[in-house]
């Protein structure tokens, strides 16, 4: 693959066929990739699906597997980084490695998109966490990574809240009347917004009225569908008190960072060009018709140093169509509709529930 | 001491409307005929009424007069040649009685739906004031079997003794409260017993109990097949057998095989059997998204857990719902993450003892195997096993479980 000619590539501009012409024979090539540099990746192919390549198909490999494996396609002193995810819903973590081609594109990668939402110029940046967060080696996880990723579409970075997690009103004070006529850009975590943000403001009654902000969060909607707030409900109460801003959720995993998945005025996640998504049948999980719920997959062709280009997860999703979304781009687009239920433990070994 | 179940903030399932009240200082004697006459009553109400659960109608046969006098009378003469043999660490006080232990504490696996339930009458039958505590996540068959003990003596107020000896709980075990009723119920038991794995054993194992109590542990299991065929006319049974204890339970109850043991079967036969078994199982059973996702990634696991020197071959066949895999050399690792989930590790053997069994395995069934083979492979073995069954019996409950005698441990 040449990453010279990928990388200038347009976002969401490539059209349903000339995108297939070369995404599905470059990921091909990823794979055989995989094959030859990853001993984990060789032994699952061999076992367990020896005439797939043969038959141009492509194993898709469970994301839980990085919890379990430390799945490498470079040797160990060619390893720049492992980076983890979260720890916080559950135990065991994912180990991704990277060496430094593969940092360098996932960051290049994030550039393109992100400079699609936020146009090509630093802005100054409001970031809804607290200054710790990025200094705690120990959790050096997917919020500081997240973090460390979209400062750098940021300049005078300002944390909005306390390490207690409380609001830091005078920093966002100081803040906002230094660029209230400025573009602005805000990052968080969807949850910390709507818990430490939003609530915090709404209950001091304190609300401010930007009017050229763009707002990026993600991070997930299980803590928020279980208190059932929607992403219309956040919308709204962020707009209730920022002002009239702009707000784009946006999907992406530790296992594939750097190819993230905006979601647009209309209101649905953007596959960008380096990636794919498709839904598979809860039932069996073979390849479901777009409109219907199932689990996601993501094909993605920036891994090279760890076989994680084509995943299933454990989030369901649906395709609403591809290159036919009403704000203009090409490209699939889609929902995130929430998380596969927690694996049950049955039988003798259940741990008293 | 009086113990009050209903002052504690724990949800009592059964029975239904009694005071539930403990009072350690009464006794009473194991396999009296009361205990024994209501019991086998109880039998036959719940294979009359549990009609459509298979589970509960077995419980129900389990509880047969005949059966019960059986265990009576292999148990009220301790006499070492007695074909149930006594455990070792049981004193051989020759010729006196076995009388209860007292309180039994006992907690229940999570959802093997009716192991519960022989924890609690072995217990009760040898007289024992028995709480049982059960998980707060109860299947439908499990709430159906409580409500039919509680039909049960509410339709015969004539049986008074075993209502109070029989009592089902829920609490939150996780919680800090939850802690506390576990600590309370621990030292007002003579015996516990602990169901639910190693983690559950360590973890309540660390809660203290009276001076002269003792716990009966059952920690993590697993279990195998063997299977031998030498002609078509019996992959059907073989099938069939193989079916009775690998479909309940998602095969996670720790006595449904997990590996089969190939002895001298052609090729073809064995074909014909997983084609057989896989209809089978495919009209029968599904799996949920989250349970496709588990056995995907034990699957994919699989080749990653061979052990390293040997570079063992992994290969997998499919069929639908039913994984077989091909095995050469079965690592401990791929055990202890064994889902169930009806995924089978395949091995061909030439002999028995070609057989190598890890430390914790439980029960080995024999299908197509002269009995006199595999007794006397079971003599000189040294291969860690609890038990051989016939194919078709792993999920047969016996008092003598995980080769722990439950009457000897539940007296004194």
């Amino acid at each position: 693959m040449n990453w010279d000619e990928l990388i200038n590539l347009p976002v969401y501009q490539l059209e349903a066929d000339k995108k297939g012409a070369f995404f599905q024979d470059a990921l091909m090539k990823l794979s055989k990739h995989h094959y030859q540099h990853s001993d984990e990746y060789q032994a699952i192919v061999d076992a367990l699906y020896p005439d797939y390549f043969s038959s141009g198909k492509i194993p898709t490999i469970a994301v839980q597997l990085f919890k379990h494996h430390l799945l490498k396609s470079v040797s160990d002193d060619e390893i720049f980084k492992i980076t983890t995810s979260s720890g916080t819903t559950s135990q065991q973590v994912s180990r991704v490695v990277l060496d430094k081609g593969n940092i360098s594109r996932q960051q290049k990668v994030l550039v393109k998109i992100v400079q699609q939402w936020l146009g090509k110029k630093r802005l100054p940046m409001l970031i809804i966490d607290h200054p710790n967060v990025i200094k705690d080696k120990f959790l050096y996880s997917a919020r500081g990574v997240g973090i460390q990723g979209l400062s750098l579409f940021g300049h005078h970075h300002t944390y909005a809240l306390n390490e207690d997690m409380s609001l830091n009103i005078d920093a966002i004070e100081a803040f906002v009347n230094q660029y209230k006529d400025e573009k602005i850009f805000v990052f968080g975590f969807t949850f910390i917004i709507w818990q430490h943000f939003i609530q915090a403001l709404l209950a001091t009654n304190q609300h401010f009225n930007l009017s050229n902000a763009v707002i990026l969060h993600s991070g997930g909607w299980k803590k928020l569908q279980n208190i059932a707030v929607s992403n219309d409900k956040f919308k709204q109460s962020l707009q209730k008190v920022l002002g009239q801003v702009q707000v784009h959720n946006f999907y992406g995993m530790v296992e594939q960072t750097g190819a993230i998945y905006v979601e647009c005025e209309s209101g649905y996640l953007h596959c960008p060009v380096w990636s794919d998504v498709i839904i598979r049948s809860k039932k069996d999980l073979s390849i479901e018709k777009n409109g219907n719920e199932g689990i996601i997959q993501v094909n993605s062709l920036l891994p090279t140093s760890y076989p994680g280009h084509a995943l299933l997860t454990e989030d369901l999703g649906v395709i609403f169509g591809e290159d036919n979304c009403s704000c203009g781009r090409k490209g699939k687009y889609f929902h995130v509709n929430g998380r596969l239920a927690k694996a049950e433990t049955r039988g003798c070994s259940d741990t008293q529930s | 001491m009086i113990l009050n179940l209903k002052q504690l903030p724990i949800n009592v399932l059964l029975p239904e409307n009694s005071s539930a009240q403990f009072n350690d200082a009464q006794q009473l004697t194991p396999f009296s005929d009361e205990l024994i006459a209501t019991l086998s009553q109880l039998g036959l109400f719940l294979m009359k009424t549990g009609r459509q659960e298979p589970s509960i109608v077995a419980a129900g046969y389990w509880l047969r007069k005949k059966q019960l006098l059986n265990l009576k009378l292999a148990y009220s003469k301790q006499e070492p040649s007695a074909n149930k043999k006594p455990s070792a660490n049981k004193e051989p006080s020759a010729n006196k009685e076995p009388s209860a232990k007292g309180v039994a504490f006992h907690i229940a696996p999570g959802n093997v739906d009716s192991l519960f339930f022989y924890s609690m009458v072995i217990s009760v039958l040898c007289g024992n004031y028995t709480i049982l505590r059960i998980s707060n996540k109860l299947s439908d068959e499990t709430l159906l079997f409580i409500h039919l003990l509680n039909a049960f003596f509410v339709e015969h107020p004539e049986f008074s003794t075993v209502p109070l000896l029989m009592n089902i709980v829920q609490y939150d075990h996780s919680a800090l409260t939850g802690k506390d009723i576990t600590q309370q119920l621990s030292l007002f038991a003579d015996v516990r017993v602990i169901w639910g794995g190693d983690n559950a054993v360590k973890e309540i194992s660390k809660v203290p109990l009276k001076a002269l109590a003792c716990d009966i542990t059952f920690p993590d299991r697993y279990s195998v097949a063997v299977i031998q065929l030498t002609n078509e006319q019996h992959v059907e049974q073989a099938v069939n057998n193989l079916l009775t204890d690998i479909k309940p339970f998602f095969q996670q109850a720790c006595s449904s095989p997990k590996v089969i043991y190939w002895l001298k079967t052609a090729q073809k036969l064995q074909d014909k059997f997983w084609q057989s078994l896989a209809k089978k199982l495919n009209e029968q059973v599904m799996l949920a998204s989250t349970d496709l996702i588990s056995q995907l990634v034990y699957l994919q696991r699989l080749p990653l857990l061979v052990n390293k020197e040997h570079k063992a071959v992994v290969s997998l066949a499919a069929y639908g719902v039913l994984q077989r895999v091909d095995i050469e050399s079965i690592t401990l690792e791929m055990i202890k993450s064994h889902p169930g989930l009806w995924v089978l590790l395949n091995q061909q053997i030439n002999e028995l003892d070609d057989i190598k069994l890890f430390e914790h395995c439980q029960t080995v069934t024999v299908s197509g195997i002269y009995e006199s083979m595999w007794l006397q492979w079971q003599k000189a073995t040294k291969q860690p096993m609890k038990r051989i069954v016939l194919s078709g019996q792993a999920l047969s409950f016996s008092h003598i479980w995980d080769g722990v005698d439950l009457v000897n441990g539940l007296t004194r």
